[in-house]
């Protein structure tokens, strides 16, 4: 193929890992008892609108947006009230969350509504609607981008005024991370409910506005039903892209599908480019034609000794024990997210949320524990670094407090793909530093 | 509890399979063939006086880490092993063990762990023994055992007869050059077992094609424009021991591709103005040495370009 997209020459191509690869999407039964996290989006937390003791319906609203970043909370199962405040989550941090617990006619209640469920528009109507009353919608769903870094979706759609008109919709399916395949199973099963979402997207977006969908060939079958769902809309062209890590990330994706160059410290919009992921388009699709809330996602549990290693759709506030039931023997690390970029947990404990992509259970091989040796400035963390910086230097100027030096060579930039770590031979921790000095210009 | 053998760290949680112990490894691969060349050309000797260098080398390094930086696992990286073989390889077979011996204790000790150790040096370690050896036993470090001479004639090296007798470049046959049947160090005679080791590590992608491509093209390209012969001037000395395995140390050469190439190509020229205009008929090591000096300062001009900066008008 002579016209597949790379974001350049940088970046690393770890094991892919996708052992979920081909395992259809299984529904996870509704659980009895959600614990709703309240911090659903990048901006503040939502503020609880139930109390204790209230009796609520499946999609109720249970938390209210505050401003612009944060998003609504709604519960995917009828039921009870029990509890408002502190929860547990799965990094350990806690936060302010919702308990709701189902009796068992609310649980038949709730199955009985899912064989009910009627659209509330027909695909020709989604041009009848303005782009007020799809952003309307879409926070009104609550919806946050879903590929983790959870801004609220529709922020994201009506950028503010003086802003560069947008150019281009990028959908983002580059799902680059190792073990992943939450978005490569949606694409394959229901492509024609994305590119429904995208189309409502661009209506919102406005008509001279065209999308590009970016998968990685990795993903053949992925590539060829978005291809054909595609085919009747001339503004959605689906490109596959060489697989590359960190080709998900904004930067490198714009770089790839547009051959534009994002300067440091901007956002997509300042070369006319809005990016969202295929599972926000699903949601949206979801928001707009069923009038349902984002309540449920699609995520990948995987490890090579995870017996239950799989892609599943999983209403949020599902408890993580409820997914997984005992941790196997072997598992030293669990991770949320992919192995790239995800946080390590210290157990299983808390309960899904809308920015969690997979949950892995790897052992000893799969994720091991490295000797850290001096440095031999090999260089091979400037080779990968995507974002052109020079990660011995910055890791070294965080580690010795030299936060004006680091800030100086660009440490903002860091978006934290883990290329450097990755590849370094003396197996320093060197995103960690980063991060650390990162946090310190910050604060400055 | 199961949460006792749960690990917590920041990501990646993943790595490449390389360490710095595997690299190395893999460079004393690369150099084995060229040392066996040397020991077929110059005999046994030659592989005492490198285990001789190794020894001192791994001696040296144990005990400045142990009781200098209080480190005690520092031989496992291998470094040692390859700063010793290195050294031997630059010197002449018929080398006094003693003196083998002082260059690798002063190859780490003061190329390398009077810096800090490990990644800190700005030198090759390597050349520095073998510069320290060339300045204190000038005798002893030019007195070349002739190749495959059972009876331990000596005589010169190709490049110091040409600039010292005037040797007609034209009269020498290249295909000796390239099996290594001429005078020299015992590893930088054998130029086909130099290139082998090389392009081993090139395949590996232990290293990049840029360092020792710019050094030799620069040469050759200097030999074609002054009138000397490319080839002998490509295959004589230690050119390619010093452009395929000391040019491209880690730890004293630049980051950056842009970096490498400056690097690369000031080795060439400086090389080539020594073995020409010099008083040595030898210039690689010094070229080599000068540039490990210029590295911080490369470094600093050739960072690379942030991604999406714009270049100032």
């Amino acid at each position: 193929m002579k016209n597949i997209r790379r974001f350049g020459r940088t970046g690393v191509h770890p094991p892919e890992m996708k052992l979920t690869a081909g395992s259809p999407i299984k529904d996870m039964p509704l659980p009895r008892r959600v614990e709703i996290s309240l911090a659903q989006s990048l901006g503040r937390p939502a503020a609880a609108v139930v109390k204790p003791g209230d009796h609520v319906n499946r999609f109720d609203l249970i938390g209210e947006a505050q401003g612009a970043v944060s998003a609504n909370v709604h519960t995917p199962i009828t039921g009870t009230v029990k509890s408002v405040g502190p929860i547990d989550t799965p990094d350990g941090h806690g936060a302010t969350g919702v308990v709701i617990e189902a009796s068992d006619a609310d649980h038949a209640c709730d199955l009985q509504s899912i064989c009910d469920a009627t659209p509330l528009i027909t695909p020709d109507g989604i041009g009848r609607l303005s782009p007020q009353e799809i952003t309307d919608a879409i926070r009104r769903a609550g919806i946050v981008g879903l590929g983790g870094a959870t801004f609220p979706t529709a922020t994201k759609l009506s950028p503010p005024p003086g802003s560069p008109r947008c150019e281009f919709l990028l959908i983002n399916g580059a799902e680059c991370e190792p073990y992943l395949t939450c978005d490569d199973a949606i694409m394959r099963e229901m492509p024609g409910e994305i590119i429904t979402g995208i189309e409502i997207m661009l209506r919102a977006l406005g008509d001279d506005v065209r999308c590009i969908v970016g998968i990685e060939d990795n993903k053949p079958q992925a590539i060829r039903e978005m291809t054909v769902a595609a085919r009747s809309h001339s503004r959605i062209t689906v490109m596959p892209m060489r697989t590359r890590y960190p080709q998900g990330g904004e930067k490198m994706l714009v770089k790839a599908l547009t051959g534009r160059s994002i300067a440091p410290g901007a956002l997509p919009i300042s070369e006319g480019v809005i990016i969202q992921n295929v599972a926000t388009a699903l949601a949206v699709y979801h928001a707009v034609v069923w009038g349902m809330p984002l309540v449920e996602r699609v995520m990948t549990v995987s490890g090579k000794d995870c017996q239950a290693a799989g892609n599943y759709r999983v209403p949020v506030g599902t408890p993580l024990k409820d997914i997984v039931g005992s941790l196997p023997d072997t598992t030293v690390r669990i991770v949320n997210g992919g192995t790239m970029m995800g946080r390590a947990l210290a157990g299983i404990q808390g309960s899904t949320t809308k920015g969690m992509s997979g949950l892995l259970l790897l052992n000893s091989q799969e994720a091991p524990l490295r000797d850290t040796t001096p440095c031999v400035r090999c260089g091979r963390c400037v080779e990968v670094c995507p974002m052109g910086l020079e990660p011995y230097l910055l890791a070294k100027l965080s580690q010795l407090g030299r936060i004006d030096d680091a800030a100086a060579r660009h440490v903002a930039d860091c978006m934290e793909c883990g290329c450097c770590s990755y590849s370094c031979m003396a197996g320093r921790p060197l995103v960690d530093w980063i991060k650390v000095g990162k946090s310190m210009a910050r604060q400055r | 509890m199961e949460g006792n053998r749960i690990t917590v760290t920041g990501s990646p949680h993943v790595s490449a399979k390389r360490t710095t112990q595997s690299v190395m490894l893999n460079v004393i691969a690369a150099l084995l063939p060229a040392l066996a060349c040397g020991i077929w050309i110059f005999g046994w000797r030659s592989a005492l006086v490198a285990a001789v260098t190794i020894a001192a080398c791994m001696l040296t390094e144990f005990l400045c880490a142990r009781y200098m930086l209080g480190r005690r696992d520092s031989l496992r990286d291998c470094t040692a092993i390859v700063t010793g073989l290195l050294l031997a390889m630059t010197l002449p077979s018929s080398i006094p063990l003693p003196m083998a011996f002082a260059g690798g204790v002063f190859a780490i000790g003061v190329g390398k762990m009077a810096f800090g150790g490990s990644g800190q040096n700005i030198f090759n370690p390597a050349l520095v023994g073998r510069v320290f050896l060339l300045i204190s036993f000038p005798v002893e470090m030019t007195t070349w055992p002739l190749p495959l001479s059972p009876d331990g004639l000596t005589g010169a090296t190709l490049l110091s007869a040409m600039k010292e007798s005037g040797v007609d470049a034209a009269s020498i046959d290249v295909a000796q050059l390239a099996i290594g049947n001429m005078g020299g160090s015992l590893g930088e005679v054998g130029a086909i077992a130099l290139v082998a080791g090389w392009l081993y590590l090139t395949a590996r992608r232990i290293i990049r094609l840029v360092i020792p491509v710019a050094i030799l093209a620069s040469i050759a390209l200097l030999a074609a424009v002054t009138g000397n012969s490319v080839v002998v001037e490509l295959l004589s000395g230690g050119l390619l021991l010093g452009a395929f395995f000391m040019a491209t140390d880690y730890v004293t050469s630049p980051m950056t591709t842009k970096g490498m190439i400056v690097y690369g190509i000031l080795i060439g020229v400086i090389t080539f103005v020594i073995r020409h205009y010099g008083s040595y008929p030898e210039g690689i090591s010094f070229a080599i040495l000068i540039m490990n000096g210029c590295t911080p300062l490369i470094n600093k001009l050739t960072r690379p370009r942030v991604f999406g900066e714009r270049r100032k008008r």
